[in-house]
């Protein structure tokens, strides 16, 4: 994987880093769009997506990608709880994107989420964001 | 005439609940929706109110069948962070348990396709074999399910007879080398009922994420031991089976060859083993950060995510599982297919539905 023809596709300037378990890179506006676009165009493959919160009201996401072998761990930050969906460039996405949807209720642009892994609500962020709990629920 | 068959969610194969709705043209099925979650227990979030060693306990009950693979990519996952490396003893064992996992899963598998085929001499043939295996796994581990041989740092218990896991290992690769792919590739009954059923091709395993055996089933060479090899497996003499048809068939295939391989690799790691020190750490302080780890599953891919603020408990792990990357694509599997072959094709990619809800 050409890191440097990597980061002049994704626009960025935030520094790759090596380590024992892939390259990682956080960009905060990250443009997913673009980052899977590249990445599905360099036969790299979808790992999955790990939603983080923040502890300000927001999540960061990170892509783990496999790159011929390689594992590769972008990182970006939600904006007011949203962020653009992938799943229509990488069908790999769609049960991920729901699932994180479920369970932080982050909202995929472009999308549809129907509660996918929650059987047991029809709310979405139940489980994950201690936020979301009533109650009711927490008993 | 259209119609829609809900199933579910007990499962029309396999103990496990899901939903699947098929909408049908005749005996065909045009479209195939899933419903997962009936199994969901949040072990992500419990995994934040546990330390680090409680939290193995818990990773072991993702899975009912491949627990040792959770504990060990979790393991694998808090040494990354911790920066350390077992023993090489350690690493051995690991290795002949992950592989002795895989042939009991496979097998397991192997059993339950030929219940589904409606060929019950060949079940009793899997069922048989798979005792052999959970045998030599009583033997090493004490357990015959969740084995807890894996801690930070090394494994909980020594191999002590390395003989008769290597006489029993030898008893079920010529079982598997002259009863099981004989039948499971010649027979007609079962070429009849696979072959041509349920493809899933290269580019449509890539897109969706496939992975394991229902990857390299169509074509997708990929396999964690080779590609990016963990442990020891760097030193094992091994083939990875690929198949390009795609179809349950070549699923059957390529899990008949990796039991082969996964019996030369015991015997190969069995006559390397090491002696020395094998224990795990039995206090963990993390640092803050984060880490990642993944291993060749018997499904496929196993991921672990892992982040630490510093403090006894993690503040995030992320589980990914094969089946839930797999599942999928069992809906373009079914796409045309008869009605019939449904819960044949949605079993040939080996689905866990514990793993894939946690």
């Amino acid at each position: 994987m050409n890191l440097e023809e990597l980061r002049q596709a994704l626009q960025t300037q935030s520094p790759f880093i090596e380590k024992k378990d892939g390259v990682w890179c956080h960009v905060p506006a990250l443009d997913v769009h673009r980052m899977a676009q590249a990445l599905v165009e360099r036969e790299a493959r979808l790992i999955t997506i790990t939603a983080r919160p923040d502890g300000e009201g927001e999540c960061r996401l990170i892509y783990h990608w496999d790159c011929e072998g390689e594992m590769l761990h972008l990182s970006t930050l939600t904006q007011a709880g949203k962020v653009d969906s992938i799943a229509a460039l990488c069908p790999a996405a769609d049960w991920i994107e729901r699932e994180i949807h479920d369970l932080y209720a982050i909202l995929f642009n472009g999308r549809e989420t129907s509660p996918l892994v929650l059987r047991a609500t029809d709310r979405s962020g139940l489980f994950l964001s201690n936020g979301n709990l009533s109650q009711e629920d927490k008993r | 005439m259209s119609y829609t068959i809900p199933i579910g969610p007990y499962h029309p194969a396999l103990e496990e609940p899901y939903k699947l709705e098929l909408e049908c043209e005749g005996e065909r099925v045009r479209a195939a929706h899933l419903q997962i979650g009936f199994n969901f227990r949040a072990i992500e979030l419990l995994a934040q109110s546990r330390n680090v060693i409680q939290n193995i306990a818990l990773f072991e009950r993702v899975c009912g069948i491949c627990s040792n693979v959770h504990t060990l990519t979790y393991c694998l996952a808090v040494e990354n962070l911790l920066g350390i490396e077992p023993p090489l003893r350690a690493q051995y064992i690991r290795v002949i348990v992950a592989e002795l996992e895989r042939l009991h899963s496979h097998i397991l598998w192997a059993g339950a396709a030929a219940h589904i085929l409606g060929f019950q001499t060949l079940f009793m043939t899997c069922f048989r074999l798979r005792e052999i295996v959970m045998d030599l796994l009583e033997s090493i581990s004490g357990n015959r399910v969740n084995y807890a041989m894996n801690a930070v740092g090394g494994v909980n218990r020594d191999l002590t007879d390395p003989r008769t896991v290597q006489e029993g290992v030898h008893q079920i690769r010529r079982a598997v080398e002259e009863q099981l792919i004989p039948v499971f590739t010649t027979d007609p009954t079962v070429r009849a009922r696979c072959a041509g059923v349920g493809v899933l091709t290269k580019e449509e395993a890539l897109a969706w994420g496939a992975v394991g055996p229902t990857a390299r089933a169509s074509g997708v060479a990929q396999d964690l031991r080779q590609a990016q090899p963990y442990l020891i497996y760097d030193r094992l003499d091994f083939s990875v089976p690929v198949q390009e048809s795609g179809d349950v068939l070549a699923r059957i295939i390529v899990r008949a060859l990796e039991m082969v391989e996964s019996c030369l690799m015991i015997e190969q790691a069995l006559d390397q083993l090491p002696s020395g020190e094998w224990r795990g750490q039995l206090f963990v302080e993390l640092p803050p950060g984060e880490a990642v780890a993944r291993i060749e599953a018997p499904r496929g891919e196993v991921f672990y995510y892992l982040a630490s603020d510093g403090g006894e408990k993690p503040v995030r792990v992320k589980v990914r599982t094969p089946s839930f990357v797999n599942m999928p694509t069992v809906r373009l599997m079914l796409k045309d297919a008869t009605l019939a072959d449904a819960p044949l094709i949605q079993a040939s990619i080996d689905p866990c539905y514990s793993c894939t809800d946690r």
